[in-house]
């Protein structure tokens, strides 16, 4: 049974997939075995949630027997994730409560920290001579006024400026990028049905 | 061109990416400096659409992880994907082992925060930069909004920081909070340049050949627009 | 005691005194409104029109896949859209699916949204149907357009699709008048798996997306694969305007203008603090 463990094996379980759902995107003649493929797909990636929950309860409970540091928050972790699960078939109003109440605001607050780190992202990018950041400085103010509530009430040239920047450079590099990204993406798709790309493999 | 390459017959030369450059130098730096270094794929997994980004960032971190082995420097991934942690174990245990120290690896190494779980991601990065404030933050493959995050938080903790993503949305980040940016596409290029393979590097070479198609097509359908001719952009639509 | 200057250039501080003033200018306007002009955006009034033009009897499918963390942005035009198109069930006699397909915080919005519109006289199942989350993401938006009952055989109450009146006759894309989507990721998903079907047969595509994903649609806009888009916040305060309800969106202008202006002054005040100290020649050069 060793011959399972040759990379070829490997390859061949990403390829073949592959091909099923690309062939079946152009003929159309593939479907069921396309809609078998993603059925195992995404069997696969719910019992890969197991893994997950078995490498989480591990490192905790490391933590937590040896006594490491900050070892209180694994106990707040591993309760948490108990009462949830345990709530989701027994208590479900329970369950919403945490939902509702105390996830949705937990995760708001987190998204916060996007619109603080990018005030602090623009002073540091900010007090610069190259030439390029400064293009990007003055990207970001001509966005910055576009997209300003009262742009009207201070000058009424940012909503045509930013009109042009949006449909003209803006539009212009995205479908530069878009073009690249996608040529990319193929290319290295092709080299990993070739088998020459096996970093999915692992080591 | 892969052909080509392979054949020996044009083995493309590819410019130097200073990211590439940097990641020796990055992690010998972390070893001077006895601290850890972070590496990140972002949010997508191997079973989405995402899934050629996470490839090529896992190609570069096969690299990043022998030299964590050469010089004795510890590795922090935290993984968002489950199916992602046995593929990284393995590279991570390989890199140590090829580096010349298995007994360097732990499995403490890789650790989950949640199938999908974004704000859970966060809060792990964030935590672990701000406390541990590693020497390097290297984040490649398919970013989100999390790109912020991790990105800002190693600004704050003084990492050394490289980052690339194809996402569209991140280029600006990526460009403004990291030393050694990979924008776009130079994600894949260099997934392609650091293994130095002919098939690798001649697979380029054809993506800049069809770049350059692309471009010819482009003008010349601009040009036979201008003119009034749209049966050539129908011919393309079609 | 240090001075300010000697504690200014300490970079946490700097980061510090930019996340206070943040706070407050986020905060005073949400406690005291100022009451700032909400401009309305072109591509806000297409989509409200879009949504006017829809015939009688037309279907509307409205696909929410924001996430909590996104609900401040783009709350507000959910919300807003969520009303305007209800109130076309009730005027025009349309039809509504609510879905949603890429994490289990959508079916919680959708519900969240559905309980600020007024259904006095509507009934379920025979003018709106909720299917709840059906996880799949790509392959739902794509496999929507064929075989809705297939990727749905029950209702998120449990109730099989086949059974519910208001779907007898509708199950693909040709039985569709109007796309909605909003989302707090990529918005390219929606018009790679809709676009084509949906320009073929001349069905409207209207994207509810966070402002940093805006540059990003421009190509599909500008290509007409995405018909209209509404820009997070901004966009909304403006449907609210549009539909005579004002809310969540109009009391968060003031604060994002605000916002806006702490953000412009950053980057001029650093940018010229910069050049000032490039151009001062230090007191030892000029003695």
């Amino acid at each position: 049974m060793s011959w399972l463990r040759r990379r070829e094996v490997c390859i061949a379980l990403y390829v073949i997939p592959a091909l099923i759902i690309l062939i079946n995107h152009f003929t159309g003649q593939l479907s069921a075995a396309q809609s078998e493929v993603i059925l195992w797909a995404s069997i696969l990636a719910t019992f890969a949630i197991f893994l997950g929950v078995i490498n989480m309860f591990q490192h905790h409970i490391t933590v937590l027997t040896r006594k490491r540091p900050r070892w209180p928050y694994s106990i707040i972790l591993l309760a948490a994730f108990i009462s949830t699960f345990i709530f989701n078939y027994t208590y479900p109003t329970g369950y919403d409560f945490i939902i509702n109440n105390l996830l949705s605001s937990l995760q708001m607050a987190l998204l916060a920290y996007v619109g603080f780190y990018s005030y602090t992202l623009f002073f540091r990018a900010s007090g610069t001579k190259n030439p390029h950041v400064l293009m990007l400085l003055i990207a970001m103010l001509l966005g910055l006024f576009y997209n300003l509530p009262m742009r009207d009430a201070i000058w009424t040239g940012w909503a045509p400026i930013g009109t042009w920047v949006k449909d003209v450079p803006n539009t212009g590099g995205m479908n530069a990028l878009l073009i690249g990204v996608a040529l990319g993406t193929i290319t290295l798709f092709i080299r990993t049905i070739l088998g020459y790309e096996e970093s999915y493999l692992g080591g | 061109m892969i052909d080509r390459a392979r054949r020996g017959i044009e083995v493309p030369k590819v410019r130097k990416l200073a990211a590439l450059q940097a990641l020796r130098e990055v992690v010998g730096r972390a070893a001077e400096q006895n601290k850890s270094i972070h590496i990140s794929t972002g949010i997508g997994g191997l079973s989405d659409e995402w899934a050629p980004m996470t490839i090529a960032a896992m190609a570069i971190f096969r690299r990043v992880t022998e030299y964590a082995g050469e010089f004795g420097v510890p590795i922090k991934y935290y993984c968002i994907r489950a199916h992602m942690i046995p593929a990284m174990e393995d590279m991570i245990q390989s890199g140590y082992v090829k580096g010349g120290r298995p007994e360097m690896y732990s499995s403490e190494m890789i650790e989950f925060v949640g199938d999908g779980q974004q704000r859970a991601y966060m809060a792990a990065v964030m935590g672990y930069l701000s406390r541990e404030r590693p020497a390097a933050n290297i984040m490649l493959g398919a970013g989100f909004y999390e790109t912020y995050i991790v990105l800002g938080a190693g600004a704050v903790a003084g990492c050394l920081q490289i980052a690339g993503t194809p996402r569209l949305y991140y280029q600006g980040t990526i460009v403004a909070l990291s030393d050694y940016p990979l924008i776009g596409q130079e994600l894949y290029a260099a997934a392609a340049e650091i293994t130095g393979n002919p098939p690798d590097l001649g697979s380029l070479a054809g993506q800049d050949y069809s770049i350059i198609i692309c471009l010819i097509l482009m003008i010349v359908t601009a040009l036979l627009a201008t003119a009034g001719t749209t049966l050539w952009s129908k011919l393309l639509a079609w | 005691m240090m001075s300010f200057k000697e504690w200014f250039t300490r970079r946490e501080n700097q980061d510090r005194t930019i996340f206070v003033l943040y706070l407050i200018l986020i905060a005073y306007p949400m406690l005291r409104p100022m009451g700032l002009p909400i401009p309305i955006e072109e591509p806000t009034i297409k989509s409200y029109e879009l949504l006017e033009n829809v015939p009688e009897g037309g279907v509307i499918v409205l696909v929410s896949d924001e996430g909590f963390p996104s609900w401040a942005e783009l709350g507000a035009g959910e919300v807003a859209v969520y009303r305007h198109a209800f109130k076309k069930v009730r005027e025009d006699g349309c039809k509504i699916i609510c879905l949603t397909c890429y994490e289990i915080a959508g079916k919680i919005l959708t519900e969240r949204s559905i309980s600020q519109v007024d259904l006095t006289g509507l009934k379920y199942g025979e003018d709106w149907v909720q299917l709840g989350y059906i996880p799949g993401y790509e392959a739902v938006l794509s496999a929507m357009t064929d075989d809705l009952k297939g990727i749905a055989p029950v209702d998120q109450f449990g109730t099989p699709t086949k059974d519910i009146p208001m779907l007898k006759d509708i199950n693909s894309i040709d039985d569709y008048d109007y796309l909605y989507a909003c989302t707090y990721t990529a918005m390219d998903v929606y018009i790679r798996q809709w676009g084509e079907k949906a320009l073929a047969r001349e069905i409207p595509i209207v994207i509810n997306m966070l402002s940093g994903t805006v540059p990003l649609a421009m190509p599909y806009y500008r290509a007409g694969t995405m018909t209209a888009y509404l820009n997070s916040i901004t966009a909304g305060a403006g449907y609210e305007k549009l539909i005579g309800r004002p809310g969540m969106g109009a009391a968060l202008m003031d604060a994002q203008s605000t916002a806006h202006l702490l953000g412009i002054g950053v980057i001029i005040v650093a940018q010229v603090a910069f050049v000032i100290k490039l151009t001062t020649k230090p007191k030892e050069e000029k003695e």
